[in-house]
């Protein structure tokens, strides 16, 4: 069974150093963004457009905030996880079941951001129908190069035992 | 001119169908790499009928929905998405929803709006989401 220490507790509110985020805010990753859900939105690329709104410009998809600090596959990455992370004995697999992001500033091609993570909560021990093992909620804060918070998101995620394949659940 | 909304207002459907190959456009453009969003034997192994679809291209495909349904330059605010169940590869994702408040806050204009996405196994998300509508502006 997943058993929580005091050390795991002691996590809870704990802030990170910043960290600053793989690469700047990045036009062609947005234009793969917006090809994945096709998007076809000017407000991110027409800057002739975007200069006649209220946005005086472009800016970047809002929803990109998290993707934005995803950390490349290669080459690995050394020292501290970006994320706090909750590792549990036994629980092998974790999977999200909410996010919630707000924005404040919108982010522009050229940002760079810092960010700083924290764990909010963990749950008792709980069962799903995918297994047995505990809600964690870590909460990140981005803030860009005029040290301005741009968004926030916070991400719930369940890390479990999986039940016995084949026992019907 | 932007539309004037009010509670009830209906949002209407948007659909994308969640092919094979958008699963692999999604797991390069939200850069996620995790075996549940690409590896079929991992999925089922852990729980999964197959491959499903991650929480960043959800949020991407409701950001676009908010801008066809608010307009282009409406910024979104919040975003509160919560899984219910998965969204898998062969299904059609349809994302729909209501006005749920117009209010002002500190001289913006704010709509609040609750959506559901859903596949042909039913609704898999319900999303709370607020936008601030844009300010006339005089170039």
């Amino acid at each position: 069974m997943p058993v929580l220490t005091d050390e795991q507790r002691a996590l809870i509110g704990q802030e990170s150093a910043p960290r600053d985020l793989p690469q700047p805010i990045d036009r062609i990753m947005a234009l793969r963004w917006c090809e994945m859900v096709e998007d076809a939105n000017p407000i991110y690329f027409d800057e002739a457009y975007a200069r006649t709104t209220w946005l005086q410009g472009a800016i970047a998809p809002p929803t990109m905030l998290n993707t934005w600090g995803m950390t490349p596959v290669w080459p690995e990455a050394r020292g501290e996880r970006p994320r706090p992370r909750l590792e549990l004995e036994g629980c092998t697999t974790t999977i999200a079941t909410n996010a919630v992001e707000e924005y404040f500033v919108p982010l522009r091609y050229g940002d760079t951001i810092t960010a700083t993570s924290h764990i909010s909560e963990i749950s008792d021990e709980k069962t799903t129908r995918l297994g047995v093992g505990h809600f964690y909620t870590s909460v990140d804060t981005y803030r860009n190069q005029l040290g301005q918070v741009v968004g926030t998101h916070s991400f719930t995620l369940f890390t479990y035992r999986p039940h016995p394949t084949g026992d019907g659940a | 001119m932007t539309k004037e909304w009010k509670a009830g207002d209906a949002l209407e459907p948007i659909s994308l169908e969640l092919t094979l190959r958008r699963a692999i456009q999604a797991v390069a453009g939200t850069r996620d790499y995790y075996p549940f969003h690409h590896d079929e034997q991992f999925a089922r192994e852990n729980g999964a009928e197959g491959i499903f679809f991650n929480t960043m291209f959800l949020q991407g495909f409701v950001g676009r929905a908010a801008a066809e349904w608010f307009g282009n330059d409406a910024f979104l605010r919040r975003l509160e998405i919560a899984m219910h169940a998965s969204n898998y590869v062969g299904r059609t994702l349809t994302a729909e929803g209501t006005v749920a408040a117009t209010r002002e806050s500190n001289g913006c204009k704010l709509v609040d709006a609750d959506v559901t996405l859903a596949t042909e196994d039913g609704p898999t998300t319900s999303i709370k989401l607020t936008v601030q509508l844009p300010v006339s502006t005089t170039p």
